[in-house]
């Protein structure tokens, strides 16, 4: 039989990338996820701009009040909280509250008041706008009780005003929030994507199998050839929906920042997009091989969830990762090969990597490539055929035994 | 003859279950080679074997290119397997240029080559529908084109006949006729048998993974020792049919009998019916292979006579 040719797996990978640009399902993930991600957002913006805007109207109660009732006065003009006259008890402050005259009242003890606690009380604590409440008021309290101590207005501005470590590269280059912030956006974009375009692959091998077009493929190229081809299509499509996710975010991102803050430059995104690549096609050969082996859609479904768990079990220790990105323990995850890939693009959204980091990663991932590729390739091969029924642990073991005396050449 | 292709001692296991065992044949170049077998014999397991898709267990597959032998190159092998499928979500000319150029074709002749084969089947207006548009028929006729349209030297078809109505058969029967005088040699596996026997020019048949017959069609219907005889006379008296030497009555009706006659003296015994019977018609002739094939796995015959 002739040797393995790369330009049957060109052939494979430009009709895979057209289909799959063309299928309602790529086109569905990739218009629906930013819309997705600036939809929630927006709706968290807005319910937090909505919460802001709430007016409600509080009184106060208690040895002391008529102080802080003075204070209040001129502190609260302006804000959304309205200071209900008179100081009254408790009791007919009470009876405001269920009548639904205020919303609220404080109550002013000395004693707790020195232990710095206030007691707010309201039809139902659970419901009580406490954000709103505390965004309001938590200053000006703690503005009272030093003005209380006999601290000045400039002493006291000096006191409150909170202390922020700035972090500088020896360059000077300043970094914001926003160059903060924005890789951890892509990495988690990347991850996104090499999943959405791997259950497009599993479902297209699936398909193959269930129409049987797959037997005139193999008639025509060898299992391998399709299998890289169609890893190579794959890489290529989420490298497409990847290009589609950055430039509507940079478009929606335009309106908000200054890009140039974003600090988002090729040469810092470079290894990010070898760890994508080469993890995408780690992971993407997993997924053909369980397309491979599954009678159905339905059985690769459930199936989906134990296999693909493996290399994106560092996503569930995500934050811890990108807080300590190089702590000892993320370092060896970074080289165990089924989590190198999320592993390091988690860290690269954190962190630098030394170059000695680098390379060992990089050359764990390679051979876990060639690992996963060769492993799918076989099981790839044994079950395309399988019609009837999904592969079990006897047709693994038969995918994997290297008896093969017979031949089929000169 | 050269051969196109050899095999020799094929054996496929799949678990326990043997689905081909020590099968050998060869396809002269130029001609049909039947490949016939009941439901489960193994002849698709041992197409799939020669075209590489499978791997056999042991034996080995020759191919010969100019009477030399040569690397398997699959771009050379057209193959309408039995199990039909195409991308039911994709346009019959996308699929076909597609499949054209997987093997090795340029495009724009794959193009070229589908739309003159799609003029041919009567879909011409159909280039640009989805497959899934198709009726069964279509796709069919869709999937044969695939399997020819690079103009291979060896076509592989695995029951190129079933699901066809008599008028499509006769289209496909009259292709595969037309590849044969343009010099491809063709595998064809069918359950078809008078087709088979008009179009093929050696058969082997399989049982059970394992060749039972094999040669030309000719030769095999000669290598029966038996006619079939079948008499048509006036009266009732049948009696005397069974006094006849190596005669077996097979079928008996009012006025007509049918026998099968196992001996050399075919000319003797046609003399002594013409002699003792009143007969109005009557004929000799070979069993079909229809006969043949039912007879070689196992069953009788007779109902096939």
């Amino acid at each position: 039989m002739k040797r393995f040719s790369w330009n049957n797996v060109w052939r494979v990978t430009w009709w895979e990338l057209r289909k799959g640009i063309r299928s309602p399902v790529f086109v569905a993930m990739t218009l629906l996820v930013p819309v997705l991600i600036v939809g929630s957002g927006a709706v968290g913006y807005f319910a937090q701009r909505a919460s802001h805007e709430q007016r409600f109207s509080i009184a106060l109660a208690g040895e002391g009040a008529q102080d802080f009732q003075a204070f209040l006065e001129v502190s609260l003009a302006g804000s959304p909280i309205t200071l209900v006259h008179p100081i009254a008890g408790p009791e007919d402050l009470e009876a405001m509250v269920r009548q639904g005259s205020i919303d609220g009242y404080l109550v002013f003890d000395a004693v707790e008041w020195m232990r710095g606690r206030i007691y707010y009380y309201t039809l139902n604590a659970r419901s009580a706008k406490r954000q709103a409440l505390q965004a309001s008021l938590g200053g000006l309290l703690r503005y009272y009780r030093l003005a209380e101590l006999g601290l000045g207005p400039e002493q006291i501005a000096a006191a409150t005003t909170p202390v922020h470590i700035e972090f500088l590269s020896l360059s000077g280059e300043e970094t914001s929030v926003a160059a903060q912030v924005a890789p951890m956006i892509v990495v988690m974009v990347l991850i996104m994507a090499a999943l959405l375009s791997g259950q497009v692959l599993m479902y297209g091998v699936i398909r193959e199998k269930r129409n049987r077009i797959v037997e005139i493929l193999l008639s025509s190229i060898s299992s391998l050839e399709l299998l890289v081809g169609k890893l190579v299509g794959v890489g290529a499509l989420s490298i497409v929906q990847v290009l589609v996710w950055v430039a509507a975010g940079l478009v929606t991102a335009a309106r908000f920042v200054n890009l140039a803050d974003l600090g988002l430059t090729v040469s810092d995104l470079a290894p990010a997009i070898v760890y994508f690549f080469l993890g995408n096609i780690m992971l993407a050969s997993l997924y053909a091989a369980m397309g491979a082996s599954m009678k159905d859609a339905e059985g690769a479904s459930h199936a989906q969830g134990m296999v693909i768990l493996i290399p994106i079990i560092p996503l569930f220790a995500a934050s811890f990762i990108i807080m300590s990105p190089n702590a000892p323990w993320a370092r060896v995850l970074s080289h165990v090969p089924p989590f190198v890939p999320v592993t390091v693009l988690l860290r690269l959204s954190a962190t630098d990597l030394p170059a000695w980091e680098y390379a060992s990663t990089l050359a764990m991932l390679v051979l876990s490539v060639i690992v996963f590729v060769y492993m799918g390739a076989r099981i790839f091969e044994r079950g395309l055929l399988q019609y009837d029924r999904a592969m079990g642990l006897g047709d693994l073991r038969a995918a994997f035994s290297r008896y093969r005396p017979g031949r089929t050449r000169v | 003859m050269d051969n196109i292709l050899n095999a020799t001692g094929l054996r496929k296991a799949f678990g326990s279950r043997v689905a081909v065992d020590d099968l050998s044949f060869a396809i002269p170049a130029g001609t049909i080679l039947g490949l016939l077998g009941p439901n489960g014999a193994g002849k698709t397991t041992a197409v799939r074997m020669v075209m590489g898709i499978l791997a056999p267990d042991a034996g080995q597959v020759t191919f010969y290119r100019h009477g030399r032998p040569a690397l398997m190159d699959k771009s050379r092998i057209g193959y309408l397997p039995e199990e039909r499928g195409l991308y039911d979500d994709a346009k019959v000319m996308d699929t076909l240029v597609y499949l054209g150029v997987l093997k090795g074709m340029p495009g724009y002749e794959a193009a070229r080559e589908a739309r003159r084969w799609l003029e041919r089947m009567g879909l011409e207006g159909r280039a640009d529908q989805k497959v899934e548009k198709l009726s069964k028929g279509m796709q069919q006729k869709v999937q044969f084109v695939a399997s020819v349209l690079h103009r291979p030297d060896l076509l592989m078809l695995d029951e190129p006949f079933s699901g066809l109505d008599p008028v499509n058969q006769d289209l496909f029967r009259g292709i595969i006729r037309e590849l044969q005088q343009s010099g491809m040699s063709i595998l064809l596996s069918a359950h078809q048998m008078n087709l088979v026997e008009e179009l093929c020019d050696s058969i082997i048949l399989i049982n059970q993974g394992r060749k039972v017959l094999g040669g030309r069609v000719q030769e095999i219907k000669d290598s029966y020792a038996e006619h079939i005889i079948e008499v048509r006379y006036a009266g009732s008296d049948h009696t005397m049919f069974s006094r006849l030497p190596a005669t077996r009555l097979v079928k008996r009706e009012p006025g007509r009998v049918v026998l099968r006659y196992r001996g050399q003296e075919l000319s003797s015994l046609l003399g002594q019916l013409a002699s003792e019977v009143p007969v109005i018609e009557l004929s000799a002739k070979k069993p079909s292979l229809h006969a043949i094939f039912i007879e070689a796995v196992g069953g009788n015959g007779d109902e096939a006579v």
